[in-house]
């Protein structure tokens, strides 16, 4: 839906013009748990649309009445379809003979972006990690995550006042797997607490030391089973990652950190059979 | 739409050109690689004003007399992971 129907610009248009959207997430996936009053209008709704025969499941769209009462919906097998969802909308903006919203009934409505993630602990590194399919033919958009490093943990990739070029930092198994939990590419699974570190080393060698400043080369490679259900068939990302780091002597303080995948490989199985897909990575400290 | 392929085209074949070139990976490539990436997302859906809440858009609704709009699903839209 998200990259599909939701981002046509026919469905995105009449919704904007006509309609007061709102999504839920059943699970509440890296969200606040809802309020009771929002559980039980969710549940009032699932009913509404079963009594009355209407089609939907857990995933779906749902038109309601001013009244509340679910007027019309649609299941996301035929919903994700432009060329189903569109039609849908429009029909009902004709038959209540809908008149388009004003920027100022749009604008009043709209929620005010997320804030940016910040470190829970003090002195916390957080770290935007995205992934995607390199090839758009399994396109299901970009994931994004964000991972925070403790100031113990990301202080062991941190020159010491003495650093020299070719000198090697290691990041320690547990936090590089607080990293490489994450690359896991968009799709059907999304939970990243199905995933399991096979393997991971993330290492920090210095390039050059300026009067201020550390210039540093990350080298990463990846090992992942996704999801890990113990079977032999279990999904398994490797990828070798490289990269580039600034460390501020003075401050001492990272002040950027990026890396990416250079090789990147997800491998899944369909019916016993492996399925591989090649995926992009980036990483960035977030400033 | 054809923006969005072609611009995800591009960022193949720059990847594909990349890989096959001698491995020197500095900075400025690192820097754009990662910015190609992140900025590779079909975004389209998060021009949609969704409202804040399902009792927030029951609200409006009931406010302006026009119908809502809702999408259930698992996972979280906002970052991909669903």
């Amino acid at each position: 839906m998200r990259v599909s129907s939701l981002s046509d610009e026919k469905v995105i248009n009449l919704l904007t013009k006509y309609f007061i959207p709102v999504w839920v997430s059943r699970d509440h996936y890296q969200l606040a748990a809802p309020s009771d009053l929002e559980k039980g209008e969710l549940l009032r709704i699932d009913r509404d649309r079963e009594k009355r025969g209407l089609e939907g499941g857990d995933v779906s769209v749902f038109v309601l009445a001013p009244d509340g009462v679910v007027s019309a919906s649609m299941s996301v097998q035929r919903a994700y379809k432009p060329e189903n969802l569109a039609p849908f909308l429009q029909k009902i903006v004709h038959d209540q003979n809908l008149e388009a919203r004003s920027a100022k009934m749009v604008k009043d409505t709209t929620a005010a972006p997320q804030p940016p993630s910040r470190p829970k602990t003090e002195g916390g590194m957080m770290l935007h990690v995205w992934v995607r399919d390199e090839n758009m033919k399994d396109n299901r958009g970009l994931s994004q995550d964000w991972v925070e490093w403790t100031a113990e943990e990301w202080q062991t990739l941190a020159p010491a006042a003495d650093a020299r070029s070719g000198s090697t930092l290691a990041l320690p198994r547990e936090a590089a797997g607080k990293l490489y939990r994450r690359l896991y590419p968009p799709g059907p699974k999304w939970n990243a607490r199905d995933a399991e570190l096979a393997s991971g080393k993330l290492t920090a060698t210095v390039v050059s030391v300026g009067d201020g400043e550390v210039r540093l080369k990350l080298e990463g490679e990846i090992d992942v089973i996704f999801p890990a259900t113990g079977h032999p068939t279990d999904g398994r990302i490797k990828a070798k990652l490289v990269g580039a780091a600034r460390y501020d002597k003075v401050k001492r303080a990272f002040t950027s950190f990026v890396l990416t995948s250079e090789q990147a490989e997800y491998v899944w199985y369909w019916e016993g059979k492996p399925q591989p897909r090649k995926l992009l990575m980036a990483v960035e400290m977030e400033r | 739409m054809i923006m969005r392929v072609m611009a995800a085209s591009m960022l193949t074949l720059s990847v594909f050109a990349t890989v096959g070139r001698a491995k020197e990976r500095d900075e400025a490539w690192l820097s754009s690689r990662v910015r190609q990436i992140k900025e590779s997302d079909t975004s389209g859906w998060s021009r949609i004003p969704w409202t804040a809440s399902l009792i927030a858009a029951r609200q409006a609704s009931e406010k302006e007399n026009r119908p809502v709009f809702l999408f259930t699903h698992d996972g979280n839209i906002e970052t991909g992971r669903c």
